[in-house]
């Protein structure tokens, strides 16, 4: 076989009883904060616990004991489904941030960021050229 | 699933009894500092145990009060405040 390998689907969830389940996920492609932002979100929901395995320094184990009656198969999905949104949200953050930042920083400046010429500039020194002939 | 994680479950699986023993601890997330707050903020509630064994640190929790929901609901509770407490400081060392 070349070029092709052969993963278990991630992640992997077990469940033990009604109250206790553990999920296994990838920091190859969830990555590590992500997963940490997923189960602060969830502490209201669940206890949680998380491990690495030693020998599998990729693999995060994160363990679920329920609060009170719930459908932990229900709640792993849905926090699957987190992992996917707070990924996302990293991801749009690391591209569009600076872009963020700076339409913040401009809505609190009283100059032009991108160009200071465009507003302090007068129409005698002519910083842009608009006078001239083309 | 690997031995580690068969390890922890079977560990919360003992919660109701207020005797949780032999949680691996992961030392890059959970600080020694987390784990004495965690500890100092459970202290009337329960005993919190760390222990070296080579490489590895473990976690052992006694509740001796209350009944078996209210012991696994202290147990839990102890879990999540270990959690954010690390998910904070970890976060406010991030923006320093």
């Amino acid at each position: 076989m070349i070029g092709i390998e052969n993963r278990a689907a991630q992640p992997i969830a077990v469940c033990i009883g009604d109250s206790t389940a553990a999920l296994q996920v990838d920091t190859t492609i969830y990555e590590l904060d992500a997963v940490l932002r997923a189960c602060y979100k969830y502490t209201d929901r669940c206890f949680l616990f998380l491990t690495r395995e030693p020998e599998s320094p990729n693999l995060v184990n994160i363990l679920f004991m329920g609060k009170g009656q719930m459908d932990l198969a229900n709640v792993l999905g849905e926090f699957c489904n987190e992992l996917v949104d707070q990924s996302l949200r990293i991801a749009l953050s690391r591209e569009f941030g600076p872009i963020r930042e700076l339409i913040v920083a401009q809505a609190f400046s009283e100059g032009n960021l991108l160009d200071s010429q465009r507003d302090e500039g007068d129409y005698a020194s002519d910083p842009l050229g608009i006078g001239e002939r083309r | 699933m690997k031995a580690t994680t068969q390890a922890i479950l079977l560990a919360l699986a003992n919660a109701d009894r207020g005797e949780i023993s032999g949680l691996p601890l992961w030392e890059h997330l959970y600080s020694e500092e987390s784990v004495s707050a965690a500890a100092a903020a459970f202290s009337d509630h329960c005993c919190v145990e760390r222990v070296a064994e080579g490489d590895e640190t473990f976690l052992s929790l006694s509740i001796h009060t209350g009944t078996a929901p209210e012991r696994r609901a202290v147990a839990g509770e102890f879990l999540n405040f270990l959690l954010n407490h690390t998910l904070q400081s970890r976060w406010q060392k991030a923006h320093d």
